[in-house]
């Protein structure tokens, strides 16, 4: 455990210090999603008393949660959003965020990341997409894709991967956004929008994992992953025009919704006074 | 304090819409009302039969007190969102049955750990698996007890009426407050959706409990550490810029994950063990009859424990000795009770819906030379006055 | 090699010129090379020696080439370098 930390970030203020250094691997991209929401949070002059962060299991859950200096939550696999959902409706005026991986959110937590969407309650999530199952050794998850190398896909995946935030933007969700840990300027201004919007947000980035996903796949260099991702992004500008064909393999990156939709939790506080206000009165 | 230190406005709201009186209603009804009187103010469920009910008058009335209702997608959602919203002050409950408490098992490990206050109750009905659906039965008392992986303790009450339900809850919230636990309130369907008389209380009668709160910045930094020799740790609730972290992995008292020390998880599965034990004389709570002169003693729990009274009752008139014994905790079992009874005694024995669950609690209390047996039933009727009476005059 | 002071203090190591100074806490830096490789005006080298952490750390030797575009800063997972001006 650091007794003492040197660096001469500013950002730096943001992290518990006594779990430094973070036990994510060199090169991981969840450190720059970490060091992304750092810089969000801070821009926006959000201060860390007002948020909580929950969490589920995997290397992403492990972003913010103990990393980041705040009340966090780590719960179990697949189970964030819902923990979530129980403390958003107790403490409204916090701001809620979940920062968890792609295996956990979007695989056996799927059905949560759905209806939590479909309800639009006014949590911020930052699905971080890895494409794999990390801590437990590189298994192939519901992103991988087709084609590629993972532990329990030694062969090859044949399975296709899932479009997260299409999905989840056709559920209902606010604000849906994806990015690649190589766009950070893009991603820091993205999570400041999805923290900002009332409703259900979803920041979904793709994430490099040197150790488990990139070395089984010829890019054991998290800089070569980066690369990667930058050469095979395409906004969603032009995605729109290419087949599902043409897209297979790339990341298409932007946002893909904003909108304004009715809140979870103040309707349901709107009932309560409908129904509580009467009781009051008489 | 009731709900977040609005207590006279709660009692005043809780007399105007639920004046004082006697009322007919359904055991899962009286489960929903007694959580309301216990500060219960969020509710997330999923239907299940036969504890849809409880929902539906969760969902009727939160409101009215401005509590917080949602359905959520799953049990296991509805299981995580009450750990949640436990987390911000709120008093949670959930309610289900077989099926959804076998989903609910990890949560519940989860809340065990976290040493989260939440209330899970569970309607018992026919099972394994889906089975009768809509026959209540008494098959989930190991369940309840070993559901969840790991070594836990829990803390298990089981009501035998449907006015027994109301106060039962209201216990069940109070201790898991009290020593920062989920409790787990194993009711059944046939309790839970017959119907009965049921006095309301004054709520001013009803003694409520709220969990430790830290008392300065200092105690705040060890949420899962004994500041005061009680074993139970404050609980610094979210929000209140105590920067709490909550895990379910091993932790040291700050909260903060250790899974390479042994010490540490030695030390932290200890204390929630110890935790229980220590105030096991708190929790405890049995209703006993005619135990003083007996030769046979009947141990019954939930909708068997008043077929059984009203057999021993009869026994008695026939002239046979018989004793009643009813654990309405179940969980911890007070065997050390158990076994002081069993001295007095040349048998015992233990009516149930299943094919035989607390009576294995009872057997290690009990010596080779008493005589134990079971009075099973199952298929979704309830053991009947005759069956058991029967039973008692065999043995 | 112009006007760049490169120090080392500690676990800190500090480049320094009249428009930026660059620092890297190589007690955090764990060496994956993100900012060697993707620094456009490649302000960085390797160091010769190991770290404490056994590992070579990122020398801003060429920090007189540096436009301030933080990137390094902002895609460093661990925090590790600052750059102030």
């Amino acid at each position: 455990m650091a007794k003492e930390i040197y660096t001469k970030y500013k950002m730096a203020k943001y992290l518990r210090k006594e779990a430094l250094p973070t036990a994510l691997c060199p090169g991981c991209g969840g450190g720059t999603v970490l060091n992304a929401f750092a810089n969000a949070i801070d821009q926006l002059k959000i201060d860390p008393r007002d948020l909580v962060v929950v969490s589920g299991i995997g290397c992403s859950a492990w972003i913010a949660s103990p990393y980041f200096l705040a009340d966090t939550l780590h719960t179990t696999h697949g189970r964030a959003i819902a923990f979530a959902t129980g403390v958003k409706v107790g403490l409204p005026d916090k701001k809620v965020v979940v920062i968890s991986g792609d295996g956990d959110l979007a695989g056996i937590g799927g059905n949560h990341l759905i209806h939590a969407a479909r309800r639009n309650i006014d949590i911020t999530v930052i699905l971080v997409n890895n494409f794999i199952y990390g801590m437990t050794g590189g298994q192939v998850a519901p992103t991988t894709p087709f084609g590629a190398k993972t532990t329990t896909t030694p062969y090859r995946n044949i399975e296709h991967p899932l479009n997260i935030a299409e999905v989840v933007a056709e559920a209902g969700a606010s604000y849906v956004a994806r990015w690649t840990t190589a766009h950070v300027y893009q991603l820091i201004e993205s999570i400041k929008r999805a923290l900002q919007v009332k409703g259900f947000s979803l920041v979904e980035v793709i994430s490099q994992c040197p150790v488990q996903f990139g070395r089984r796949n010829k890019m054991k260099e998290p800089a070569e992953m980066l690369r990667w991702f930058l050469k095979n992004s395409i906004p969603i500008s032009k995605a729109k025009n290419m087949s599902r064909e043409e897209l297979e393999g790339k990341f298409v990156i932007g946002e893909f919704v904003n909108r304004q939709r009715p809140e979870f939790t103040e309707e349901l506080n709107k009932l309560i006074e409908e129904v509580a206000g009467d009781e009051d009165a008489g | 304090m009731i709900v977040r230190g609005d207590e006279p406005k709660q009692i005043a709201l809780l007399k105007k819409l639920y004046p004082k009186g006697n009322y007919f209603m359904q055991g899962d009804e009286a489960i929903a009302y007694g959580a309301i009187f216990a500060g219960c103010r969020f509710y997330a469920g999923y239907p299940i039969t036969p504890a849809s009910e409880i929902a539906e008058t969760m969902a009727r009335e939160l409101p009215k007190v401005r509590g917080y209702y949602i359905q959520m997608e799953d049990e296991i959602g509805s299981i995580a969102a009450i750990i949640g919203a436990s987390w911000t002050g709120l008093k949670s409950m959930t309610a289900t049955s077989g099926p959804g408490f076998s989903l609910m098992q990890e949560n519940l490990g989860y809340a065990v750990m976290t040493e989260t206050p939440i209330v899970v109750v569970d309607v018992q009905r026919s099972g394994p698996s889906t089975g009768q659906a809509t026959k209540g039965a008494q098959g989930d008392f190991f369940q309840a007890r070993w559901g969840t992986h790991g070594d836990h303790p829990i803390v298990a009450i089981s009501p035998i009426s449907v006015e027994d339900s109301f106060w039962e809850t209201i216990r069940a919230f109070n201790i898991s407050e009290k020593l920062r636990i989920p409790v787990v309130l194993l009711a059944d369907g046939i309790i839970g959706h017959t119907r009965e008389q049921i006095r309301i209380p004054d709520p001013e009668e009803v003694e409520i409990v709220y969990r430790k709160l830290p008392k300065n910045e200092e105690e705040a930094k060890y949420p899962f550490g004994d500041v005061d020799g009680s074993l139970v740790p404050p609980m610094p609730l979210f929000g209140h810029g105590y920067f709490t972290h909550v895990t379910g992995s091993t932790h040291k008292e700050t909260g903060l994950r250790d899974v390479y020390t042994p010490e540490v998880h030695i030390k932290l599965v200890n204390r929630l063990h110890k935790k229980i034990e220590k105030h096991e004389r708190e929790i405890e709570n049995w209703e006993e009859y005619f135990t003083d002169d007996m030769e046979i003693l009947v141990i019954s729990w939930g909708v068997s424990a008043r077929p059984s009274l009203g057999a021993v009752l009869k026994a008695r008139e026939e002239g046979i000795k018989a004793g009643l014994f009813i654990p309405k905790t179940v969980h911890p079992f007070p065997g050390k009770k158990v076994k002081e009874l069993a001295r007095k005694v040349r048998a015992i024995l233990v009516p149930e819906m299943n094919l035989g669950q607390l009576i294995l609690e009872v057997q290690r209390y009990v010596n080779d030379d008493v005589i134990l047996k079971g009075v099973n039933k199952i298929g979704g009727v309830p053991l009947t006055v005759e069956e058991i009476l029967r039973e008692i005059r065999g043995v | 090699m112009a006007d760049v002071e490169i120090k080392k203090e500690n676990y800190l190591v500090i480049g320094k010129t009249k428009n930026v100074e660059i620092d890297v806490d190589t007690f955090l830096c764990k060496g994956c090379g993100i900012c060697v490789e993707l620094c456009p005006r490649k302000v960085f080298e390797w160091s010769k020696e190991l770290s404490e952490k056994g590992v070579h750390y990122p020398v801003p030797v060429h920090a007189d080439k540096c436009v301030r575009c933080k990137l390094c800063e902002l895609l460093c997972p661990d925090f590790a370098i600052a750059v102030r001006w």
